[in-house]
């Protein structure tokens, strides 16, 4: 270390190998879950109001993709989720919602039952490839089974398009590894 | 010429050792550790790309299979038209071989694209111990500097306290103590020698008294019988 180097050299922000967490997730980046190895290919941002926010990422491992949804309120809350056909979840459900019925209090997907948690109308931002201000709002149910380990989400785009993802709840833990990519 | 080496060498000394004094340790390891831990995020940044590249490698191997698959699904296909005789055999072989042709393609792709992955998961592998190693290290030194601060606090503190102790033995009471037991002796050598001197002095003039104090007792013996002649006292004395 020259001396030169410390009395006039330029500070630089402290690199932080050790304390990368899912809060610092972003695209490119690289982690491993569930013993496999995961490149962020999406990132998305979603506005809930009251300056309330959560991320979304879409990784793939090369082989299978999914969605990892990270949420802070008061804890971080995870869910590892992929799409799902609407018309899985019953007939019914976006007709009744479209047609200005209220959705079901509860739903029974592959043999399990996901009981109806709250609303939340939002906006929906895709910083895939950058930061802008293309929001678009939509309307989302979430929904838990009993022990709320498994998620099952109804989300509203427009008058008539919607969208379902389910999903399981993980512990921040179970991501390891994060690489960071510029 | 040797004069000027060796004052060229005292330069040196000199100077290094003030540089020497303007370095402080513990700031310099932490400079270090900064250092080590910049190293660190590159080579994890590195990581990252090449993990990126097995990921893709992987897709691709994926995409060709399926492709071939696809290719050779479509070439069954071609040469079932010709059975149902939905299509002339020349033209479906000559499709079908196409396509054998592509699913070939993309067999041998699928090849590279795998060999490409076991490549990049090799290396994935090394760097992966490299990282892991310089992990490692960067803990250790984080440990020894933590150590290293804490004994730096607790021999500063023992010094400071030591020196507080130092001073009270070499100006404090002790000293104080020394001081007035220098000055109490020399009072009372003072005081001798004064007495000293006193003592010679005065026996001079008790010398001279003792000399002459026969003399002036027997004068006052005569003046006292010469006063009692005088008031007649003679005879009671004598008659007592």
């Amino acid at each position: 270390m020259s001396l030169f180097k410390n009395l006039f050299g330029k500070k630089e922000d402290e690199p932080k190998p050790f304390s990368r967490t899912v809060m610092d997730l972003g695209m490119g980046y690289i982690f491993e879950y569930d013993l496999r190895t995961w490149e962020i290919t999406g990132e998305y941002e979603y506005d809930w109001g009251d300056e309330e926010f959560s991320k979304e990422y879409k990784v793939s491992d090369g082989k299978d993709s999914f969605y990892l949804a990270v949420e802070e309120d008061d804890e971080i809350e995870l869910v590892w989720c992929s799409k799902i056909k609407m018309r899985k979840l019953g007939e019914g459900i976006a007709k009744s919602i479209s047609d200005g019925g209220s959705p079901p209090e509860s739903i029974v997907y592959e043999n399990q039952t996901y009981h109806l948690d709250e609303e939340s109308p939002g906006f929906f931002n895709d910083l895939t490839k950058g930061k802008n201000d293309d929001w678009q709002e939509f309307i989302a149910w979430d929904y838990y089974n009993e022990d709320e380990t498994l998620n099952l989400t109804i989300e509203q785009w427009g008058e008539r398009s919607f969208e379902a993802s389910w999903g399981k709840v993980i512990s921040e833990f179970e991501i390891s590894d994060i690489l960071p990519r510029k | 010429m040797n004069i000027l080496r060796r004052l060229f060498s005292i330069g040196k000394a000199e100077t290094n050792s003030a540089l020497d004094k303007l370095e402080d340790p513990i700031k310099m390891t932490e400079q270090g550790i900064r250092d080590l831990k910049i190293d660190l995020d590159k080579a994890l940044h590195a990581l990252a790309e090449i993990k990126a590249l097995s990921i893709r490698a992987r897709n691709d191997q994926s995409n060709y299979e399926s492709k071939a698959k696809d290719y050779e699904k479509k070439a069954i296909m071609l040469l079932q038209r010709t059975e149902k005789g939905d299509m002339e055999m020349a033209d479906a072989e000559r499709l079908a071989n196409e396509a054998l042709a592509k699913k070939n393609d993309s067999s041998e792709q699928a090849k590279r694209s795998l060999a490409d992955k076991n490549k990049f998961d090799g290396n994935i592998s090394t760097m992966e111990s490299n990282t892991k190693k310089l992990r490692q290290k960067i803990s250790q030194h984080e440990n020894e500097l933590k150590t290293l601060k804490a004994r730096v606090k607790v021999s500063s503190a023992t010094k400071n306290i030591n020196k507080q102790m130092s001073k009270i033995d070499a100006s404090g009471t002790v000293s104080m103590l020394e001081r007035m037991k220098e000055k109490v002796e020399q009072e009372e050598a003072l005081a001798e020698s004064y007495g000293d001197i006193a003592n010679e002095s005065r026996s001079v003039d008790e010398e001279i008294d003792k000399a002459l104090e026969g003399a002036s007792s027997s004068q006052a013996s005569d003046d006292l019988a010469a006063l009692k002649s005088r008031l007649g006292m003679n005879k009671d004395s004598k008659s007592e």
